[in-house]
């Protein structure tokens, strides 16, 4: 994994997470997230597909530190509500995701999340994202 | 079902490398379990909420897998509520009812819940579509 220090911190921080965390590269500044996929990420054999729970949790993933970054936390908020939506089946090959921090409310921010492989103008999935900030 | 659960482990990828365990599939019902394992864990000591996107999305599949004969399947959407954190160090297992179908599309529905069934820490709704006939 390349990512900066703090994202790399985050990464480290549970087991899931680093086991993700392998095959995660993260450029421009937090921004710009890319899945590299190994065979394990596959939920069908037949179509060579990734499995849309694995491609869900890099989705939420990527979301969670972004807001962790701009909430300047050292840790992933409590994930609330996650709804997703695939639009077309993905290969094994890069997942490359944009994360954005739609809003920082009081109690709940909220997250946005577009992902593509070789057409950044052919999604194949969009995410939405709420967290519950810690309460201090 | 046992062979069946085998085979699912055997042929899908990401099921086996996050270790589901089928307990009972069939007439659109899937009961599907996911031992804590350190490697699955969140920051909290839960099977992390990524890893539970997963079982979800695999425990909808299989449901709606269970209805049908020789095709293929793929995830539409998936709204997923983390109604509070799984307890550390515990087991989950996810109840999925694929509770109607069509040519085309069906929609599921799931829940998950770590020691009481009665007391769920996530529930979930998604649509699959389904695609076409697999030559076997």
């Amino acid at each position: 994994m390349s990512a900066d220090t703090r994202t790399a911190a985050i990464v480290a921080a549970s087991g899931f997470s680093s086991k993700l965390g392998k095959m995660i590269d993260v450029a421009e500044g937090g921004m710009l997230w890319t899945l590299s996929p190994t065979s394990d990420l596959i939920g069908n054999p037949v179509m060579r597909a990734l499995h849309g729970g694995a491609v869900t949790a890099f989705l939420e993933f990527a979301c969670g530190v972004v807001l962790a970054r701009q909430l300047d936390h050292d840790s992933i908020p409590r994930l609330i509500s996650m709804n997703v939506q695939f639009l077309a089946s993905m290969r094994l090959a890069p997942v490359i995701a944009r994360p954005q921090v739609r809003r920082i409310g009081r109690r709940v921010a909220v997250a946005q999340i577009e992902a593509w492989q070789d057409d950044s103008d052919a999604l194949v999935c969009t995410a939405q994202c709420e967290f519950l900030r810690r309460s201090d | 079902m046992s062979e069946f659960a085998d085979a699912a482990n055997i042929i899908i990828p990401w099921s086996a490398e996050l270790g589901f365990r089928l307990l009972s599939a069939g007439d659109g019902l899937c009961s599907l379990r996911l031992p804590w394992r350190a490697d699955l864990s969140g920051a909290d000591g839960g099977i992390a909420s990524g890893a539970i996107a997963s079982l979800i999305d695999h425990a909808c599949g299989t449901a709606v897998m269970s209805r049908l004969e020789l095709v293929s399947i793929a995830t539409l959407n998936l709204k997923i509520d983390h109604i509070r954190q799984p307890k550390a160090r515990s087991q989950v297992t996810a109840w999925a009812h694929c509770y109607r179908i069509s040519e085309i599309m069906t929609f599921v529905r799931a829940e998950v819940w770590d020691s009481d069934p009665d007391e769920v820490f996530a529930a979930a709704q998604g649509v699959f579509s389904i695609n076409r006939r697999v030559v076997a």
